[in-house]
C-alpha cells in the first residue's frame, strides 16, 4: 500500500501549482489539457510497421480510425484488437493514445484499430456506444480486407474506453453479434453510480478524481439517463454469462479499482475466463504516462504479451 | 575560453528563467518576470509546472527527488534556481 515513487513524483508535479476548478473547465479546455499532458508524459511514438488512417461507415456519418500494424509482421494475417481510447468520452482522441496503441500493437502482435468514436458533449450517450459497436461489427465484416483473422479479434480500451469495450461485448453476446475473442480492460469505468471503497478512499489527490468523474458524467450523460443503466455502467448488467474471456487491469491508487475488481469477480462467477491484475503502487492512466512512470513500459510489455498468448 | 563556451551555449547554466519564459510564452503570457515573482500569480498552471519540472531535469541534467517537487520550491525563479543549485552541489 505505497505509491510507486515515480507516480508519487508525478502527483507532486501536478499538485505543485494550484489546479483550476475542474468543474469550471470547458470541454475545449479539458481536451487541450489532456492533449498537452500526453505530449509531456506520454510515450514517445515508438517505430511501428505501418500506420493506415481510414473511415468506416457509422450511423451518423463516417467514423475515423487508425490501424497500427506491428513491425514484426507487416504483411501476414494477424489477430486484431479494436481499441477505444479513454478520456471520459469527452477529451481523448486517436492522437492522445497514439503512442500507447503503437506499443500495444508491437507487444501484442495484433493489428490495432483505434476508433475515433463521436465525443460528448457535442454527441452525448449513446453516440460513443453506437459508434463503438458499429466499428467492431465493421472490423469483423472487413477482416479479410484488413488482413485480420476473424477468429482472433479482441476489443480493448482504457478508462471510459474500457467501459465502451465491455458494453460492446455485452451487446454482441445479447444480440447475437460477432464472437469477440477477448476483452482487454485497462482501468475501466464500469459503474457511474458506484459508491465503492476506492471511490471513497481515493476521491481526491490521485490524478483522476471525483471532480473529473462528475465532470465527465455531466458532459457525457443526458440529464434524464439513469446512471445505473448497464450501457453506461456495464457492471450493473444482470447476467454476465457468455461474455468473452477478459483481461482486467486495475491500479491500486485508482478510484476505479473496486469496480474493475468487481467486474473481474462477476465475470469469473459467470464462468468467463478472467486474468485480473491490480498494478501495485499505480494511479489511473499510468499505462499512458511512460515518460513520467517508467513501470508503465514494463506493464505494457506484460499486457501485450498476455494478449498475444491468449490470441495465439 | 569561458566567453567562447558561453557563446556556444547561450543558456545560463545556473538560471531557470529562460525555461519559465519559454513556458509562459507558449501560454501567450508575455511579460517580464522578476526572480522573486510568484509564478502562480503570473498564471503558471499545474501542467506548466509539470513541463517546468521535466524541463529542469532534462536541461540541467538533474533528477528532482520525490518530496522536493513542492509549491515552495517552484514558487519563483529564484527558488527553482536554489533547488537546481542544491541538486548540482
Amino acid at each position: 500500500m505505497t505509491l510507486d515513487p515515480a507516480a508519487k513524483r508525478f502527483l507532486e508535479m501536478i499538485g505543485a501549482a494550484s489546479a483550476p476548478e475542474i468543474a469550471a473547465l470547458s470541454p475545449a479546455e479539458m481536451r487541450e489539457r489532456f492533449r498537452r499532458l500526453m505530449r509531456l508524459v506520454g510515450p514517445a511514438s515508438p517505430p511501428i510497421g505501418r500506420i493506415d488512417d481510414g473511415e468506416l461507415p457509422g450511423a451518423a456519418g463516417p467514423v475515423p480510425f487508425r490501424t497500427y500494424t506491428p513491425s514484426e509482421n507487416v504483411d501476414g494475417c494477424l489477430p486484431g484488437l479494436v481499441y477505444f481510447h479513454g478520456g471520459g468520452c469527452v477529451f481523448g482522441s486517436i492522437e492522445t493514445h497514439d503512442g500507447l496503441c503503437r506499443m500495444l500493437a508491437n507487444t501484442s502482435g495484433c493489428r490495432v484499430i483505434s476508433v475515433g468514436y463521436r465525443l460528448a458533449p457535442e454527441h452525448r450517450f449513446p453516440a460513443a456506444v453506437e459508434d463503438s459497436y458499429t466499428a467492431v461489427n465493421w472490423v469483423f465484416a472487413q477482416a479479410p480486407t484488413l488482413a485480420i483473422d476473424p477468429a482472433r479479434i479482441a476489443v480493448a480500451g482504457d478508462s471510459a474506453g474500457a467501459g465502451l469495450a465491455a458494453t460492446v461485448c455485452q451487446r454482441a453476446s445479447r444480440d447475437g453479434g460477432p464472437r469477440i475473442a477477448l476483452q482487454l480492460l485497462l482501468c475501466p469505468v464500469l459503474d457511474l453510480a458506484a459508491e465503492s471503497q476506492s471511490r471513497h478512499d481515493l476521491a481526491a489527490g490521485y490524478f483522476f478524481d471525483k471532480a473529473t468523474l462528475d465532470w465527465m458524467i455531466e458532459h457525457y450523460c443526458p440529464p434524464d439517463l439513469d446512471l445505473a443503466d448497464p450501457r453506461v455502467s456495464p457492471l450493473r448488467a444482470k447476467d454476465l454469462s457468455g461474455q468473452p474471456p477478459a483481461h482486467v487491469h486495475t491500479a491500486e491508487f485508482d478510484p476505479l479499482r473496486c469496480e474493475g475488481r468487481a467486474y473481474a469477480d462477476r465475470l469469473q462467477r459467470a464462468g468467463v475466463g478472467v486474468r485480473y491484475t491490480c498494478h501495485a503502487g499505480m494511479i489511473h492512466h499510468f499505462y499512458g504516462m511512460t515518460a513520467a512512470i517508467p513501470y508503465a513500459r514494463a506493464a505494457i510489455d506484460a499486457i501485450g504479451a498476455a494478449v498475444k498468448e491468449s490470441l495465439a | 575560453m569561458s566567453t567562447r563556451s558561453s557563446e556556444l551555449n547561450p543558456r545560463s547554466e545556473k538560471d531557470a528563467s529562460h525555461l519559465v519564459h519559454r513556458i509562459l510564452k507558449q501560454q501567450s503570457i508575455d511579460r517580464p518576470v522578476a526572480a522573486t515573482d510568484d509564478l502562480r500569480e503570473i498564471g503558471l498552471s499545474s501542467l506548466d509546472i509539470v513541463e517546468l519540472v521535466l524541463s529542469v531535469e532534462s536541461e540541467f541534467n538533474v533528477r528532482i527527488p520525490e518530496g522536493a517537487i513542492t509549491p515552495a520550491n517552484f514558487r519563483c525563479i529564484a527558488s527553482i534556481d536554489a533547488l537546481i543549485g542544491s541538486l548540482r552541489a
